[in-house]
C-alpha cells in the first residue's frame, strides 16, 4: 500500500516504521549486496526448552501479544506473511509482506521483506540450548530495517529500534515464562505516569503494553514531536 | 480509595485516588488491614532514591484480606488473610527457580531503567520508585498484587497482625542477614544500626544460636531495646565511644566474626569523612553514604563475613577494597528473597521461637501517615515501628 503514497508521505511513513520500529534494518545495505545482518541485535534467556520457545514465536499471528507495535501478522501462504504495524499517531497503518527464507524448528527463523515492499526488513532469530544441554533457551535476534527510497531511515531505525526489540524480547520472555505481559500501574501508560491506579479514561486499551518512555521508546515518538506531530496522513 | 502518595522531597500526602483493578490474570486485589513505614521508605522520602514521580503510592510492607482475584489465581479466595512479600516474583524464571526471588527476571516492567544504572534489571517492588517497576504501594486502602498465585502467604487468624505483618519485609530481611553469617555459638556477631531491621537481626542471630551479639547505634532508646527486647549482649554508642577500638576491645582484638549492616545509604557517622560524604551526596556527586559498610569491613575479623542489608542505590567511593581483599573477607548482600524465608519464619513465629512484635511502637490511622514519616525520620517519641490502619 505504501508504495502508492506520494513523496510527501514518505517522511510520515518513515516515522510510522520508526514508531513501529523494529523488525529489521535496511534495504540499503542489502541493495549493495552486503549480507551483513544487524546492527539491530538483542538477546534474552528464556527458562523453557528451545522447541517450546521456537513454537511460540513461530505462531506468527500471536506475535502482537508481545511485539507492541504490531497490529497483526497474517500467514498468506506457506512462506509469506503480511505484517501490519499499529497506526502511529494520526497516521494510517503500514503493512508489508515478508518471506520466510529459512525455518528450522527449535533452531532458526530467517525472513526478508519482498523486494517491492515499502518497508524493507530482513533478519534472523535463533534459538539455542544454554550451556550444559539445559532446558533453557538463548534467543538471539539480528535485524535490518529501513524504508525504501530513504537510505538514512536505516540509521534512524537502528537508533530507535534496538530498545524496541529488546523490550519485545523481554515481553516475549514474560509471555512464555509467566503466561502474559506483566503490567504495572505506571507501565500501563504510554507517557511517564505516577505509580497509582489510573482512571478509566486514560487507561491503555486491554492487551496493549506500550514501549517504556524515553530511552526505550519506540522510534517515532521523539521524531514526530521533533517535526510537529505529523504521521502518515 | 485513600492512599499515601509521594509529593516531593520530604513531602507525602494522603489523597483520594482510583481503586486498583485487576490488570493481569495472576493479580489479586487486597484490602490492606495493616501496613507500616519502612526505614527504606525514608530513602524515598528524603529524595535519595532516583526514579520517583509525584503521585507514586508508597508502601511495600503490608498485609490484608483478599477481595478479588484474577482468573489465573487458584490458591486464594476472597476473605483470605494474607501477608504480601515486598518484592514481586513470578516463580517461573531461572532466578526464582534458584530461590533468588528478589532477582526475579519478569516482575519489573520498567527493568530497562535499573539495567542502565546497575547493569541488569532488578525485580519489581511495591511502592518503591520506577526503578522497581512503578507499582502502586500498600500505604493505601487497597492494593493490586501481581503474581498473587505465588507471593502472598496465608496466615491463621490466631496470630496477631503485629506478629505476622513483618513477614512481608523486615523479618525475612533481618533473618537473611543473620543467615548469611553462618552463626555458631562461638561466633561474635555485630549488628550495625538498631532500627527495626537491626532489632530483628539481633533477634534472628539469637534464634540461630549466637551467644555474643554487639549492637551499634547512636540512639540510646534503640540500644536499650536491643538489649532488653532483641537479645544483644553488648552495645556501643558510637557517639560516646570510638567504634573500631571498642569493637576490638570487646573481642580481644579479633573483631566480630560477622557483621550485619542494617544502615544503608543515609548512614551517619562522626569525623571528617562523614562530613565529606554528606557534602558529596547533597551535591549529587555520590548517591550513597557508605559509612556503615566501610566501618563494617574495617572492623570485621580476618576471614569473617560482612552481611549488607542496608539499601544502596549507586556507586560509592573510599570503599576499603584493600582491607576486604587482603583479609579474605566475604561480602554477602541482597534485597531479601522474602519468598524463601516466609514459611520457615511463620513456623518459628507459631512455635514461639521468634516474635517480631516487640518492634511496634506506634499505631496510627492511614490519614496520619505524613505525621508518621516525620516522626520516624526525626526519631521522635522513641519511635521504632509505626503500624498504619485505614
Amino acid at each position: 500500500m505504501a508504495k502508492h503514497t506520494h513523496d510527501g508521505r514518505w517522511i510520515g511513513l518513515a516515522l510510522g516504521v520508526g514508531g513501529a520500529a523494529a523488525i529489521g534494518y535496511v534495504v540499503y545495505r542489502a541493495k549493495r549486496g552486503s549480507s551483513h545482518l544487524g546492527p539491530v541485535t538483542a538477546t534474552v534467556t528464556i527458562n523453557k526448552p528451545p522447541l517450546e520457545v521456537y513454537d511460540r514465536f513461530r505462531d506468527f499471528a500471536r506475535l502482537p501479544d508481545f511485539m507492541t507495535y504490531l497490529a497483526s501478522v497474517e500467514q498468506l501462504n506457506a512462506t509469506t506473511t503480511r505484517w501490519t504495524a499499529k497506526p502511529f499517531g494520526k497516521g494510517a497503518a503500514v503493512s508489508w509482506d515478508a518471506v520466510t527464507l529459512e525455518d528450522i524448528p527449535g533452531q532458526l527463523i530467517v525472513w526478508q521483506s519482498k523486494p517491492d515492499s515499502a518497508v524493507q526488513t530482513r533478519g534472523r532469530i535463533s534459538f539455542a540450548a544454554a550451556p550444559g544441554g539445559s532446558d533453557v533457551t538463548e534467543v538471539r535476534v539480528e535485524m535490518q530495517l529501513g524504508v525504501s527510497k530513504i537510505p538514512a531511515s536505516s540509521q534512524l531505525a537502528r537508533l530507535f529500534a534496538t530498545p524496541q526489540v529488546k523490550g519485545d524480547l523481554r515481553r516475549f520472555k514474560q509471555v512464555i515464562e509467566t503466561g502474559e505481559v506483566l503490567r504495572s500501574d505506571a507501565s500501563a501508560h504510554v507517557a511517564p505516569h505516577a505509580a497509582q491506579p489510573s482512571r478509566d479514561a486514560d487507561k491503555a486499551p486491554p492487551g496493549f503494553v506500550p514501549s517504556p518512555p524515553t530511552a526505550e521508546k519506540g522510534l517515532g515518538h521523539p521524531l514526530t514531536t521533533a517535526i510537529g506531530g505529523k504521521g502518515v496522513a | 480509595m485513600r492512599a499515601n502518595v509521594f509529593k516531593g522531597k520530604q513531602k507525602v500526602a494522603v489523597e483520594r485516588v482510583p481503586d486498583p483493578e485487576i490488570l493481569n490474570a495472576r493479580d489479586a486485589i487486597i484490602k490492606v488491614t495493616a501496613t507500616t513505614i519502612c526505614g527504606s521508605d525514608l530513602h524515598l522520602y528524603n529524595g535519595f532514591m532516583p526514579g520517583m514521580q509525584k503521585g507514586d503510592i508508597l508502601g511495600h510492607e503490608f498485609m490484608g484480606e483478599v477481595v478479588e482475584v484474577g482468573k489465573g489465581v487458584k490458591n486464594l479466595v476472597a476473605g483470605d488473610r494474607v501477608v504480601v512479600p515486598f518484592c514481586i516474583a513470578c516463580g517461573n524464571c531461572q532466578s526464582c527457580e534458584m530461590g533468588m526471588f528478589a532477582c526475579c527476571e519478569n516482575s519489573n516492567p520498567t527493568g530497562w531503567i535499573p539495567e542502565k544504572l546497575m547493569g541488569h534489571a532488578t525485580c519489581g517492588c511495591f511502592g518503591y520508585s520506577h526503578l522497581t517497576g512503578g507499582f502502586a504501594g500498600g500505604q493505601a486502602e487497597y492494593v493490586r498484587v501481581p503474581f498473587a498465585d505465588f507471593g502472598p502467604l496465608k496466615v491463621d487468624k490466631a496470630l496477631s497482625d503485629h506478629q505476622v505483618l513483618f513477614l512481608s519485609d523486615i523479618l525475612p530481611t533481618a533473618f537473611m542477614g543473620a543467615d548469611f553469617c553462618e552463626i555458631t555459638p562461638k561466633k561474635v556477631i555485630c549488628v550495625m544500626g538498631c532500627g527495626p531491621v537491626g532489632q530483628l537481626a539481633i533477634a534472628s542471630a539469637r534464634a540461630l544460636g549466637a551467644e555474643k551479639i554487639i549492637a551499634v547505634d547512636k540512639v540510646p532508646y534503640r540500644l536499650r531495646m536491643a538489649v532488653e527486647k532483641a537479645g544483644a549482649t553488648d552495645v556501643i554508642n558510637f557517639e560516646d565511644d570510638p567504634l573500631q577500638e571498642t569493637l576490638r576491645d570487646l573481642t580481644a582484638g579479633r573483631g566480630p566474626d560477622a557483621i550485619i549492616e542494617c544502615v544503608g545509604l543515609e548512614a551517619v557517622g562522626t569525623g571528617l569523612q562523614y562530613a565529606v560524604d554528606k557534602v558529596k551526596q547533597s551535591a549529587k556527586l555520590t548517591m550513597d553514604r557508605p559509612i556503615a559498610v566501610r566501618d563494617s569491613i574495617l572492623a570485621c575479623r580476618s576471614g569473617g563475613i560482612v552481611s549488607i542489608l542496608g539499601v544502596y542505590a549507586g556507586f560509592v567511593d573510599k570503599f576499603p577494597l584493600g582491607s576486604l581483599m587482603n583479609r579474605g573477607l566475604t561480602l554477602r548482600t541482597g534485597q531479601c528473597h522474602v519468598h524463601r524465608y516466609m514459611k520457615p519464619l511463620l513456623e518459628k513465629i507459631e512455635q514461639g521461637v521468634l516474635d517480631p512484635s516487640f518492634v511496634v511502637s506506634h499505631e496510627m490511622n492511614l490519614d496520619d501517615t505524613p505525621k508518621g514519616y516525620d516522626m520516624f525520620m526525626h526519631k521522635r517519641d522513641e519511635v521504632m515501628k509505626i503500624i498504619l490502619r485505614s
